[in-house]
């Protein structure tokens, strides 16, 4: 169960903040900390340090029951295992060492997914890096190799490429009790699966290829959640495109849709509109054995799920809608967590804003707020500040439209995968939600004055503007043909609209270096890392890094979410 | 002494600050007419812009060159640039540069024209207002220096 580090059945919630860890549970109708530690506490030997740890994924590694948190830092990894009111650990490992033969290097090593890729009922991670792809399986206090491959390895006819190969989400696809891996490239989509010391490729489809009339390209599908949304005891998974969603189930050698629908469906009165639609977490909150979509818009949130060849929405409630106390706004509220906090068999939702948090529960048509506090109480012994305490652990996901004034010399799409292939390995994933061609010759050489941070020219505020139909947390990044005066790119944006431009003449890395901005972060004097001030031109040793805390910062902007 | 590396190092950035660049001098406009005169669009629009910013003997020569440059990004780069050119060799590349054919080129030299005092350039310019051929261009012109009646 997400979040169980006590094997009681009930999730807990884990917290960060600058001044240390914390986990949170629902106790009777509030939340408590029963776990708090400062910074600079020893968990075991672990050295807490929030400002460079990452805590990578939650997964119960040990098969012991109980979730484990497998965090890294500049010095190594560890995994964490709760221990009554602090956590201890049960491996440390400094970079260098050799895991069988997997070098472990927390600079280049990107951990996650995870899964039970052997069937044995403990969790296994996926780790790559410049070099290939490995599992690792915990065993005693080390990690041993289930695998391992360097890119050029054939996988059947799948050639590991992990400079552009996207891995996840997990899921037994095939029923055969194991995890597998959905994997895609520029090339199309795979199904990998454990077999022996290495993986096979059940599944491979270029893009082109219909799953049936799911028309795949990996360039704009998205594939993200995954659930046993049919109730047939083999999870599916959803994916969304800027022409509609789909789930898709595993069928022998290719996937088949369960449903599909263009954008302008009407789900019940759910409209769909996958350009400003956010789609995740996903959970059983009605406790009817089989997950809805938690799903939200500039409009409010709603709830589907598969009924048939379709979906409905068994909740929808527009912003404004008050869930008991909780006053509900899709533009500052995240949905960081989904789990069963109070053991009732029904996931609830752990919803922030700038306001507080709130635990959420659907009782029929709407929801109720099982607990709220504001910013300021104190939870337990945990002060609440939601602006600096980032809830949850785990992938999060950044939504990227695409607006295109004049094609830029390197091609968006690779532009695009070398986003990915940075922020990914963080656990940022990439999500390209739309493309358009616009056409404004008036602010193709676009007048950007002095391109800081809150000011922006009257050019920049008439070429932000086209963002019909764009979330308000989602990021546009439009591409022209010139800046004034000339840049590679600049992110300096009006309050409210997120927004970057790439210059024709930019490189690989400054689509992703812009977005950075977007997302919070400055300059920094090292010619290694995405945020260079010295031009991504000059990167020494490609892929750029984001450091802990740069990754920290990204995913406590609103910009970022849950998935 | 200013090196080639040291201009590259303030070019070389994704937003570059002009400003600070600046701070070179006069020493870097032989390295940024080397550069201007480069293959590398990016690289080269930079070092035009920077060189009208640290002005003086050979700044001009600089900016005048991009403006008979075949790349329109290029020619941008010194309608950009113009505005921070002295009066003379302002009025004689932005005479070039309001006849581009190019009308993203024709809407930035309007725009540095506008920014700056010459009674010539900006007769042309009330003129563009209501003769260029392309809508924007016209709309920026009036915009920023509307007809005399």
């Amino acid at each position: 169960m997400n979040g169980d580090f006590t094997g009681d059945g009930r999730a807990e919630i884990p917290i960060t903040s600058p001044w240390g860890l914390g986990v949170l549970e629902l106790t009777g109708g509030t939340l408590t900390s029963p776990v708090m530690a400062a910074n600079g506490t020893r968990f075991g030997g672990w050295l807490l340090n929030t400002a460079d740890n990452r805590f990578e994924v939650q997964a119960d590694l040990d098969g012991d029951g109980r979730q484990e948190i497998l965090v890294s830092s500049p010095w190594g990894i560890g995994v964490l295992k709760r221990d009554g009111a602090t956590f201890t650990s049960i491996l440390m490992a400094p970079n260098g060492t050799r895991f069988g033969g997997w070098l472990l290097n927390t600079a280049d090593n990107r951990f996650g997914p995870v899964g039970d890729f052997d069937g044995d009922g403990r969790a296994e991670v996926l780790i790559t890096s410049p070099w290939g792809i490995g599992i690792l399986k915990l065993t005693g206090g080390t990690f041993s190799v289930l695998m391992m491959a360097p890119n050029g390895t054939r996988f059947g006819g799948w050639l590991l490429n992990t400079a552009d190969n996207r891995f996840g989400p997990v899921g037994d696809f095939g029923g055969g009790g194991r995890d597998e891996l959905l994997v895609t490239s520029p090339w199309g989509l795979g199904v990998v699966e454990l077999s022996g010391g290495t993986l096979t490729a059940p599944v491979m489809a270029p893009n082109g290829t219909r799953f049936g009339g799911w028309l795949l390209n990996t360039a704009d599908n998205h594939f993200a959640n995954v659930g046993d949304f049919d109730g047939d005891g083999r999870p599916e998974v959803m994916v969304t495109s800027p022409w509609g969603i789909g789930i898709l189930a595993r069928a022998g050698s290719t996937l088949a849709p369960k449903m599909m629908a263009p954008n302008g469906t009407r789900f019940g009165g759910w409209l769909l509109n996958t350009a400003d639609n956010r789609f995740g977490p996903v959970a059983d909150f009605d406790g009817d054995g089989r997950p809805e979509i938690l799903v939200a818009s500039p409009w409010g949130v709603g709830m589907l799920e598969l009924s048939g060849g379709t979906l409905t929405a068994p909740v929808m409630a527009p912003n404004g809608t008050r869930f008991g106390g909780w006053l509900l706004n899709t533009e500052d509220n995240r949905f960081d967590m989904v789990g069963d906090l109070d053991r009732d068999g029904k996931a609830e939702i752990v919803v922030t804003s700038p306001w507080g948090i709130g635990v959420l529960k659907q009782t029929g048509a709407t929801c109720t707020a099982l607990t709220l506090a504001a910013n300021g109480t104190r939870l337990g012994g945990w002060l609440l500040h939601t602006g600096a305490n980032h809830v949850g652990i785990g992938t999060e996901v950044i939504r990227v439209h695409v607006k295109v004034l004049t094609d830029p010399t390197v091609p968006i799409d690779r532009m695009l995968t070398a986003m990915q292939q940075v922020y990914e390995a963080v656990g940022i994933r990439v999500h390209r939600v739309s493309t358009e061609r616009l056409t404004a010759p008036a602010l193709d050489d676009l007048d950007i004055g002095r391109c800081v941070r809150g000011e922006t020219t009257a050019e920049q505020n008439a070429l932000f503007g086209n963002r019909v139909g764009v979330a308000p947390g989602d990021v546009v990044v439009y591409f022209v043909r010139s800046t004034v005066p000339p840049t590679n790119g600049c992110a300096a944006h009006p309050p409210g609209r997120p927004s970057a431009v790439v210059a024709q003449g930019a490189t690989q890395w400054t689509l992703a270096h812009e977005v950075g901005h977007v997302l919070g972060l400055g300059h920094v004097a090292d010619s290694n890392r995405l945020m260079t001030g010295g031009g991504t031109a000059n990167i020494t040793n490609p892929p750029p890094d984001l450091i802990p805390m740069e990754v920290i910062e990204m995913k406590d902007s609103t910009l970022t979410h849950a998935e | 002494m200013v090196t080639m590396r040291d201009v590259r190092r303030r070019l070389d950035a994704e937003e570059v600050d002009y400003a600070e660049a600046a701070e070179l001098g006069p020493d870097a406009l032989p390295h940024l007419a080397e550069l201007a005169a480069g293959a590398d669009t990016m690289l080269a629009s930079k070092a035009v812009y920077l060189a009208s910013v640290i002005g003086g003997d050979g700044s001009a020569a600089i900016v005048s060159a991009a403006a008979g440059r075949g790349d329109p990004v290029l020619r941008v780069a010194a309608a950009a640039a113009l505005r921070n050119l002295a009066v003379d060799d302002f009025e004689r590349v932005g005479e070039t540069l309001l006849d581009d054919e190019d009308p993203g080129v024709r809407k930035v030299a309007i725009g540095s024209v506008a920014a700056a005092d010459s009674p010539a350039l900006t007769a042309r310019v009330r003129r563009a207002a209501e003769e260029d051929p392309e809508d924007y261009v016209r709309d920026t012109a009036a915009r920023l220096l509307p007809p005399t009646q």
